[in-house]
């Protein structure tokens, strides 16, 4: 695969974030490779309802 | 290969924490590893919660992570060597994350979250 890139002009106005969070990248620049990766699990187990239960470990 | 310069007016950001970077320059390297466990429980006094990262296995598992199976031809010019920004106005900056100007080499940025949510059953039904 052949990827060849021209750069002109490149302007930028405001920027407003409201958060950068959880392992993100915001980056103004070049950059060679990035590699993110996000996991998180709301099963429905981790939704407990009832009476007070001590946390169960497995999940 | 990298011949630009990022030029930011400014750059404002009111937190910065958990072990996040704002990096003003150029990187060589950026590794960025978050466990979290959020634990939502009611409960009148607050009490330590005993969980273990390794009671799940989500932070177990490893990435499956997809493979260059064929060679990849880059050719970058810039007649125009400038990234230019105005103003930057950002709230947080949490949980190792990183905000940078400037040049990176290589990045790898991981995530992981296991959510608990502990709702009281309501007597009334």
């Amino acid at each position: 695969m052949e990827f060849n890139v021209t750069n002109h002009q490149l302007c930028v106005g405001d920027i407003h974030i409201t958060g950068v969070a959880s392992s993100a990248l915001f980056l103004i620049g070049d950059v060679q490779t990035v590699q993110l990766s996000s996991a998180f699990d709301t099963p429905p187990e981790s939704l407990i309802i009832g009476p007070f239960v001590p946390l169960t470990p497995k999940g | 290969m990298f011949s630009r310069i990022s030029k930011v007016k400014s750059l404002l950001s009111d937190t910065v924490s958990f072990s996040s970077t704002l990096q003003i320059g150029d990187t060589s390297y950026i590794d960025g590893i978050s466990l979290a466990l959020a634990v939502q429980k009611k409960s009148e006094t607050f009490h330590s919660v005993d969980i273990q990262f390794d009671d799940y296995d989500i932070f177990k598992k490893p990435f499956y992570i997809p493979r260059l199976n064929e060679p990849v031809l880059t050719s970058f010019s810039n007649p125009n060597p400038f990234i230019r920004v105005g103003n930057i106005n950002i709230i947080g900056i949490s949980s190792s994350s990183v905000v940078g100007v400037g040049n990176v080499g290589h990045a790898r940025m991981e995530s992981r979250v296991k959510h608990i949510r502990e709702v009281p059953k309501r007597d009334t039904d």
